[in-house]
């Protein structure tokens, strides 16, 4: 630097003439000194701009001076960290817009619609939803959001936007309708450094479905309430917890006669359980459902029967008991009104059953589809089956005699009157039924099915053989000593010379035979008087048996030498009241008996024992004897065991009225007896009273 | 385990102190930012407990300051995540 221009002047530099060397050194040096000072002052310039852009304190002359400041190379120190800082923020900006997209999928996937308008309800941005929801595109960025969102349709009142600018905070709206959709908006404002509003965002949620919900339910209620305020059920409804009712219907104000307010809140106790059973039987008997028949006690004190009902149910989250009842009074009337009808009807029906089932007659009845309902057991004994449930048409193979089975059937399904036999097996014998069926109709006329009632008329069959046989039995019977007496008495009065020996025989059996007569009469008297129902008069008296049976035997010893009689009688007294001429003849008619059916020479025994309570006379016989079945019927009137042998004529009476006698005395007649091994009948005799006659 | 490199600047005024602890970030930059490396400063004048901080930190790194025996450190070191997550 060995000239310093001076000065420029239209571009050309004078050359001044230094003068003095020491002059031109001082200016070269003061000009040095400016221009340090002023490459210093640049230096400290730019340093401070750079710490400023920074956002640091700047340099301060008197904590740096110019030496140290040229020395330490601040610009280089600080441009070298301003670079880093320019990295620092390209990092930041970076991660800023990383953010910005993140934030910007949030909003867009939210389920909520977002939307940020300006001061001037302009739309800047919004999401997604906003998209979906309002059919917004790219150009509604900037449009006003009323027109837009709300279609114009939003007054300033009750428009969100305005809210939050009137109030300068956040803001909530509680149910939108836009577009047929209900929403709810809710706002806040974003405020700049200033405080001033720059920006509000909405949100918008669908509420929609949650309000659909809502309504449903409200409905639901409504319907509840309904139901519940017209039930003709009593319902009281009690917290399990407190055991309290908290609230009861109309219908339970009715029965219980309490008043809401009476109940609500009052012990559920004692209201629909009676007071003595003391515990809850759900609470504390661990019943799931109770339903029992109790008896309430109203507040008039007046006790009610009611079916109740109690069941557990979670309502509001705490558990409850829902109990229900319904007075049943009258249902409790009816119940015992059809008790006792049902009652009176089985009496009824066990009545007729029995009547049914003990009638000598069968009875069967069949329905309209002619299944079997009833067959009383006589039905059954004459069947030989039962029927019962099974239809008529179905059971011919349970009938050895289908002639039989045709006869049921065709009297089962007509109304005549038929008689019909029952072919029996060969170990019966034949059996005459008559079975006679009609129609049942019900007090409408309807056909109910048929009835066949069986008669059996066997015996009544049998009784008419048997007066058959006896009338021309009698008949001869009577014509047998008839024709004697006749013979004899020609004899006396046609033969005067007759010797006198001879009429006296002639006359003795004349007298004979007129015995006989009037024995047959009166055993014809007494028969008539039993079948006509008039019980044999007693005549009692006390008798000596041992007497009355010497009384008896005489004549058959006389008339019947060849058979050995024996007597055998205790040694001590025996007397006993007894009416003599009835008990004369019911021995007369077993010695008879033993007589007629004993060969001769046979013995023919008349035994007599004491007893404590009367006597018993037997009559025994070395005779032929009589088979079970003759046994069996052999007090039948007019039966007769051995009609096949002429020789043993009889009328078939006298064992009828002998056992009429014993009956008369009280007393019990059986017999022993085999075929070919005798005979002997025993007759019991009670000790009878003084009133007996 | 980072290593930790001393300056001790106490005696210097701001921003002598300052452009110093420019300076050493500067040299020791790629150290830091991988984490092998932070410093501490030790200096006893106040304002540069709020210059150097606001420096450091606009470049990015994380300042600690603490006061200890009548002067001040500051700690310094880069946020490397991994750092973060491992502790």
């Amino acid at each position: 630097m060995s000239s310093i221009p001076s000065q420029q002047k239209d571009g050309v530099i004078v050359e001044q003439e230094p003068e003095n060397e020491m002059e031109c050194l001082r200016r070269e040096n003061a000009r040095l000194r400016k221009d340090k000072a002023l490459l210093s002052d640049y230096i400290r310039r730019k340093t401070n701009q750079l710490l400023r852009v920074m956002g640091t304190a700047t340099l301060q002359p008197e904590e740096l001076d110019d030496a140290t400041l040229v020395e330490v190379d601040p610009i280089g120190i600080v441009a070298e960290s301003f670079q880093q800082v320019l990295e620092h923020l390209q990092e930041t900006n970076e991660d800023l817009d990383e953010a910005r997209q993140d934030l910007q999928a949030v909003f867009d996937s939210v389920g909520v619609g977002i939307m940020v308008v300006d001061s001037d309800m302009r739309i800047v941005s919004f999401n997604r939803k906003m998209r979906e929801w309002f059919a917004m595109d790219d150009d509604a960025t900037g449009k006003i959001c009323r027109e837009v969102v709300c279609d114009g349709a939003q007054s300033e009142i009750g428009c969100i936007f305005h809210d939050v600018m009137a109030s300068r905070r956040g803001e909530k709206c509680g149910d939108t309708v836009l577009g047929g959709r209900h929403y709810q908006a809710m706002a806040a404002p974003i405020k700049n450094a200033r405080g001033e509003i720059d920006r509000v965002i909405i949100v918008y949620a669908d509420i929609t479905d949650r309000k659909r919900m809502e309504d449903v339910l409200r409905e639901a209620q409504v319907r509840m309430h309904s139901i519940f305020a017209s039930v003709q059920a009593g319902i009281i409804l009690v917290d399990c917890e407190t055991r309290e009712i908290v609230h009861a219907n109309p219908a339970a104000e009715t029965i219980t006669g309490y008043r809401l307010h009476d109940m609500v809140g009052r012990p559920c106790q004692g209201f629909i359980c009676p007071p003595p059973k003391g515990q809850c039987p759900v609470l504390d008997l661990g019943e799931t459902i109770e339903r029992t028949e109790t008896e309430m006690i109203r507040a008039d004190d007046r006790s009610l029967p009611i079916l109740k009902t109690i069941v557990p149910i979670d309502l509001d989250g705490r558990p409850h008991l829902l109990e229900t009842f319904v007075e049943i009074t009258e249902l409790k009337d009816m119940e015992e009104s059809l008790r006792q009808a049902l009652t009176e009807v089985q009496s009824g029906r066990e009545r007729i059953d029995a009547i049914v089932r003990s009638i000598g007659d069968g009875v069967v009845v069949t329905d309209t589809e002619d299944k079997v309902v009833l067959m009383n057991p006589a039905a059954e004994e004459f069947f030989k089956v039962s029927l019962v449930g099974e239809n008529i048409h179905e059971v011919g193979s349970l009938f050895e005699d289908q002639r039989l089975y045709q006869n049921l059937v065709s009297a089962l399904t007509s109304s005549e009157t038929e008689d019909f036999h029952r072919t029996s097996s060969v170990r019966e014998k034949s059996r005459v039924l008559q079975g006679r069926s009609s129609v049942i109709r019900d007090l409408d006329g309807r056909e109910r099915g048929h009835v066949l009632t069986l008669r059996d008329l066997t015996r009544e069959r049998e009784v008419e053989r048997l007066k058959r046989e006896f009338v021309s039995n009698a008949g001869h019977e009577l014509q047998t000593p008839l024709t004697a007496i006749i013979g004899f008495s020609e004899l006396l009065i046609g033969q005067e010379d007759l010797p006198e020996e001879t009429r006296q025989e002639c006359l003795r059996f004349i007298n004979e035979k007129g015995e006989e007569l009037s024995t047959i009469v009166d055993n014809l008297l007494d028969i008539n008087r039993i079948a006509s129902g008039r019980r044999l008069q007693l005549h009692p008296e006390k008798c000596d048996l041992r007497h009355l049976a010497s009384e008896v035997l005489v004549p058959f010893r006389s008339k019947f030498t060849r058979h050995d009689f024996i007597l055998d009688f205790p040694p001590e007294s025996l007397l006993y009241r007894v009416d003599p001429q009835k008990l004369k003849k019911v021995l007369e008619s077993l010695l008879s008996n033993a007589v007629k059916f004993s060969p001769e020479g046979g013995k023919v025994r008349l035994l007599c024992k004491r007893l404590d309570d009367g006597f018993e006379l037997s009559i025994s016989d070395e005779g032929i004897g009589m088979a079970p079945e003759q046994v069996q019927r052999m007090f039948e009137v007019f039966y007769r065991g051995h009609t096949n042998n002429p020789a043993f004529s009889g009328t078939g009476l006298g064992l009828a009225i002998v056992k009429e006698m014993v009956d008369a005395h009280s007393g019990k007649m059986w017999v022993d007896s085999q075929p070919g091994q005798g005979t002997s009948f025993h007759v019991k005799i009670p000790l009878l009273d003084e009133s007996d006659a | 385990m980072s290593q930790e490199l001393q300056f001790d600047l106490r005696g210097q005024i701001c921003p002598s102190t300052l452009l110093t602890a420019l300076r050493e970030v500067n040299r020791h930059r790629k150290d830091l930012r991988q984490g092998s490396v932070r410093l501490t400063i030790h200096t006893d004048n106040r304002d540069s407990t709020a210059t150097i901080p606001e420096a450091v930190r606009n470049m990015g790194y994380r300042v600690l300051v603490e006061k200890k025996d009548g002067h001040y450190l500051l700690h310094i070191d880069f946020p490397v995540e991994d750092q973060g997550a491992g502790a």
